[in-house]
C-alpha cells in the first residue's frame, strides 16, 4: 500500500532522511521510531506530500505522490503532532468543510459528526470556536476529520499528545478497528509502549537511515533485548 | 525591556544573515527592487508636485492644503493601524504570555508591545512622508534640511496617533463585548457623521480658488488648530515661511504632548493585563449566523460545493476577526470624505479640462482605495491559511481551484465596490458617456489586475509560521505589493487622464484613434501582468512545503 524508494531529503547542507525504503503492507500498522532529529516526522511529511524529496520516491495504493497527488490525497489520512485548525471556525464548521472538499454526502457528515461527538464526549464544544478548544480537543476533532471521509491510508505523527487516559484508549481501539477494515497505517511516536501495543511491524530510524526493522517480537529478539525500551536504546545510542 | 529588545535585535540580526548567507541572490534583489521603488516613488511624487506648482498661485494654496488633509488622514490611518497591530501583538500573540510567566515587570512588557507594534505601523507612513518631504524640498527650492525638519515634526506626530490607537485598542479590549462593538461602532460614527454635518455641513459655494483655499470643508476640520494632528502641517508651513516663533510653537507643542503620551502608556498595564485575561475567560458560541452565511452560498449553485465551502469559511474567517474587518473603516472613512466635499462642488461651472482633470482624480482616488484594501485584504489571503496550510495541501482540491476560489471572492467584494464608487463619482460630475464608460472600463481592468496580482505575490510571499497575519501586510511582500499597485495606478491614470487632458486643451488631433489604441495595449499589458502573477502564484504556493 505504501511503498517509499530511496528517498532522500536534504535541507541546506542537512540529509534529514538518507535513502530511505519502505515497504508497507494493505492493513498492516507499522511504526517509526526514533530519537530527536531522527527523520520521523520529515518522512511522514513528504509521504504525505507536505513536502517535496530530494530523491526518490513515493507511492501509495500505486500512484505517485507527485504526478497524481489528487488521487493519493482521497485516499490518505493525516494526523499531524500539532493540531493546527482553522480557529475562528467551530468544530461543527470545520468538519463539514473537510466533509465538502473530500466530497462526503452532506447526511453522512452529519451522521457521523453526531456519532463521534458522542463518542468522545464534545457535544458541549460542537459550537465553540477552536481556538478555544483545548490541544487535546482540537486532536480530537483532526482524528474525527479523518474518520469523516474513511481514508485507505493513515499517517499519525505522534498519535496521543495532549490527550487524556480514556481517549487514548478510544483512539487506541478505533485505529484497530481501522486495521480489520483494512485500512493501512503508518505512525511515528516516541511512546514505545503504544508501538509496541498496535504496530505490527516497527522500523527504527536513526540520522535519517533506517538502521532496522521487523515485527517487535522479531525484533527483540533479534537484538536480544528483553524490552523495545531497551532494543531502542541499544541501537540509536550505538549509532 | 532592554534585554527584551536586545534579543528582538539579536533576532532580526540572524534573520538577515541568514537571508544573505543563504539566499544572498534574492536578498540582493529584493534589495535592489526596494531601491527602484523608492526611485520611482521619489519621481512620481516630484512630477505631481511638479505639476501642481505649475499651476501657480492656485497650486501654492492646494499644497499648503495637501499637507493637513495629509495629516489628517494618516493621524487617523496610524491609529488604527496601530490598534490593529497592538491587539494582535498584545493580546492574539503566544509570545505576550510568555513573557506574562518571566518575571518581567507587566509596564515592561507593556511599552516593549507598544514599541513593537509603533514600528511596525509607522515605517511605511515615515518613509512616505520622508519622500515627499524630499521631493517637495527639491520642487518648492527650499532647503533640503526640510525633510530632516520634517521628520521631527513626524515622530510625535506619530507617537500621538498611535497612542489613540492604544487607548481605543485597550478600551474596546477591556470593557466592551465583542458582540456589541458593531453597535458602539454605528453609534460613534452616526454621532460623528452628525456632529460633521452640524458644524461643517453648509460651505458657500463660490470660485475654484476660493473653495479650495477656505470653504472645503474637509480642510476646515483638517485645519482645527487645537487637534495635534494639523500641528506638522501648521509647523512646517510656518518653518518654510520663516515664521521660527510659531514653528517652534507647534514643534515643542508636538514632543511635549508625545513625552506625556509616553509617559502613561505602561501606566495602564492593570487595564492590559485585565483585558488580556479576559480573552480566556468565556466561550464564544457561534450559531446565529452561520446558517445565513451558508444559506447565501448554497444559492451561487453554479459554483461546485467545495469551492463555496472554502468561500464561506473565508468569510466566516473575516466575519470573526475583528483586526481584519475593523480596518476598512479606516477605508470607507476617507472616501466618505472625499464624497461629501466632491457633492459640493458647482460642477456646471467648471470648464471641460477641469472635469476631466477631476474625473481621472476621482479614478485615481478610487484606484488607491482598491490598491489599499487589495494590499491589506487579499495579499494575506495564503498567510492566513498560516499552519492550516497543511489542510488545503492535503485536500484532494488542486490548488489552483482554491486560488479561483480567492479570486472570485475578492472580486466579488471589490468590484462591485469600485464599479458604485466610479459610478458615483461620474454621475456627480455629469461627464460625457465616453468618459463614464472609459473610467468605468479602467476600474473594472484596474481592480482585476490588482486582485490577481496581490494574491499572485502573495502565493509567492506567503509565510505560513507568521504569528499574526497583518506581519503579512507589513513585511517586505506586502510593500512590494503596494508599490506594484501604486506604480500601475499612477502609469493607468497618467496615460488615460494625460491623453484625456491634451484633448480638452485641445493639443491633441486624433484623440480617439489613439485612446482605442492605448486601452487595446493597456488591456492586454494588464491581463499578461494578471496571468503571470497569478501563474507564478500558482507554481510558487504547489512548490511550497510545509
Amino acid at each position: 500500500m505504501i511503498i517509499v524508494e530511496n528517498l532522500s531529503k536534504k535541507f541546506g547542507t542537512l540529509l534529514a532522511v538518507k535513502d530511505l525504503n519502505l515497504h508497507i503492507k494493505k492493513g498492516e500498522f507499522y511504526s517509526l521510531l526514533g530519537p530527536n532529529g531522527a527523520g520521523k516526522t520529515t518522512t511522514v511529511k513528504i509521504i504525505a506530500g507536505l513536502m517535496r524529496p530530494t530523491q526518490g520516491r513515493v507511492l501509495i495504493n500505486g500512484y505517485d505522490i507527485e504526478k497524481e497527488y489528487i488521487k493519493v490525497k482521497q485516499i490518505l489520512g493525516f494526523i499531524p503532532d500539532n493540531p493546527f485548525l482553522y480557529e475562528n471556525l467551530t468544530p461543527y464548521e470545520f468538519l463539514r468543510f473537510i466533509g465538502d472538499i473530500f466530497g462526503v454526502d452532506k447526511d453522512k457528515v452529519l451522521k457521523s459528526i453526531d456519532y463521534y461527538f458522542e463518542m468522545f464526549n464534545l457535544r458541549e464544544y460542537k459550537d465553540v470556536l477552536i481556538k478555544e478548544l483545548s490541544h487535546g480537543t482540537k486532536q480530537k476533532i483532526v482524528y474525527i476529520s479523518n474518520f469523516l471521509h474513511s481514508p485507505l491510508v493513515y499517517l499519525i505523527d505522534e498519535p496521543l499528545v495532549g490527550l487524556d487516559p480514556f481517549s487514548i484508549h478510544l483512539l487506541k481501539k478505533l485505529l484497530k478497528e481501522e486495521i480489520k477494515k483494512g485500512r493501512t497505517i503508518l505512525m511515528c511516536t516516541h511512546i514505545l509502549s503504544i508501538a509496541e501495543e498496535l504496530s505490527d511491524r516497527i522500523g527504527i530510524l536513526s540520522e535519517g537511515e533506517l538502521i532496522t526493522q521487523g515485527s517487535p517480537c522479531f525484533l527483540k529478539e533479534k537484538e536480544c533485548s528483553e524490552t523495545l525500551e531497551k532494543l531502542f536504546l541499544k541501537l540509536t545510542q550505538s549509532e | 525591556m532592554r534585554e527584551i529588545v536586545f534579543f528582538r535585535l539579536i533576532s532580526f540580526k540572524n534573520n538577515l544573515l541568514y537571508l544573505i548567507k543563504h539566499r544572498a541572490a534574492k536578498t540582493w534583489g529584493a534589495g535592489i527592487f526596494s531601491l527602484f521603488t523608492v526611485g520611482g516613488l521619489y519621481f512620481g511624487l516630484w512630477e505631481g508636485l511638479q505639476f501642481i506648482t505649475s499651476l501657480g498661485g492656485l497650486g501654492v494654496v492646494i499644497i499648503k492644503k495637501i499637507l493637513f488633509i495629509l495629516f489628517f488622514i494618516l493621524f487617523f490611518m496610524i491609529a488604527i493601524s496601530f490598534g490593529v497591530l497592538f491587539y494582535g501583538m498584545g493580546f492574539k500573540n503566544k509570545e505576550t504570555a510568555y513573557l506574562i510567566s518571566l518575571p518581567i515587570e507587566r509596564e515592561k512588557i507593556l511599552s516593549y508591545k507598544f514599541g513593537e507594534a509603533f514600528l511596525f505601523s509607522t515605517w511605511i507612513p515615515s518613509l512616505g512622508l520622508i519622500l515627499f518631504f524630499l521631493s517637495y524640498a527639491f520642487v518648492a527650492r527650499v532647503s533640503l534640511i526640510f525633510p530632516l525638519v520634517a521628520s521631527f515634526y513626524i515622530i510625535p506626530f506619530f507617537i500621538i496617533a498611535s497612542f489613540l490607537g492604544y487607548l481605543t485598542t485597550l478600551f474596546l479590549a477591556r470593557f466592551i463585548n465583542k458582540g456589541k462593538i458593531l453597535l458602539w461602532l454605528g453609534l460613534f460614527c452616526g454621532l460623528v457623521a452628525f456632529l460633521y454635518f452640524l458644524y461643517f455641513g453648509n460651505p458657500h459655494r463660490g470660485g475654484l480658488l476660493f473653495f479650495l483655499s477656505e470653504e472645503v470643508v474637509f480642510f476646515k476640520v483638517a485645519k482645527l488648530w487645537y487637534l495635534p494632528y494639523s500641528w506638522p502641517a501648521y509647523g512646517l508651513i510656518h518653518w518654510e515661511d520663516k515664521a521660527w516663533g510659531k514653528s517652534l510653537l507647534y514643534f515643542l507643542n508636538l514632543w511635549s504632548l508625545a513625552f506625556l503620551v509616553l509617559s502613561f502608556v505602561p501606566s495602564l498595564q492593570r487595564i492590559f493585563i485585565d483585558s488580556y485575561f479576559l480573552q480566556f475567560s468565556y466561550l464564544h458560541k457561534k450559531k446565529s449566523y452561520l446558517s445565513f452565511v451558508e444559506k447565501v452560498f448554497s444559492k451561487i449553485n453554479f459554483l461546485p460545493n467545495y469551492l463555496r465551502s472554502f468561500m464561506v469559511k473565508d468569510v466566516k474567517f473575516f466575519v470573526r476577526e475583528p483586526a481584519f474587518w475593523l480596518q476598512l473603516i479606516v477605508f470607507f472613512g476617507i472616501l466618505f470624505f472625499y464624497f461629501t466635499n466632491l457633492r459640493k462642488f458647482s460642477y456646471h461651472r467648471l470648464e471641460d479640462v477641469w472635469k476631466s482633470l477631476l474625473t481621472f482624480l476621482n479614478t485615481f482616488s478610487i484606484l488607491c482605495v482598491v490598491s489599499a484594501m487589495s494590499v491589506r485584504f487579499v495579499f494575506p489571503q495564503w498567510s492566513l491559511e498560516g499552519r492550516n496550510y497543511w489542510i488545503l495541501k492535503l485536500s484532494p482540491i488542486p490548488l489552483g481551484k482554491v486560488f479561483l476560489e480567492k479570486i472570485i471572492l475578492s472580486l466579488g467584494v471589490f468590484l462591485p465596490i469600485s464599479i458604485f464608487l466610479i459610478s458615483l463619482s461620474n454621475l456627480m460630475l455629469k461627464i460625457e458617456f465616453l468618459f463614464f464608460f472609459l473610467t468605468l472600463v479602467i476600474v473594472i481592468i484596474s481592480t482585476f489586475t490588482m486582485v490577481t496580482i496581490s494574491l499572485g505575490l502573495g502565493a509567492i510571499f506567503a509565510n505560513f509560521k507568521q504569528r499574526y497575519y497583518l506581519q503579512a501586510v507589513e513585511s517586505f511582500g506586502g510593500f512590494v505589493v503596494l508599490m506594484l499597485n501604486l506604480g500601475y495606478v499612477f502609469f493607468t491614470v497618467f496615460l488615460f487622464g494625460g491623453l484625456s487632458h491634451f484633448y480638452f486643451l485641445n493639443k491633441l488631433s486624433n484623440f480617439l484613434p489613439l485612446l482605442k489604441r492605448s486601452l487595446i495595449l493597456w488591456m492586454i499589458a494588464s491581463l499578461v501582468f494578471s496571468l503571470a502573477a497569478t501563474l507564478l502564484g500558482m507554481k510558487k504556493i504547489a512548490e511550497k512545503e510545509y
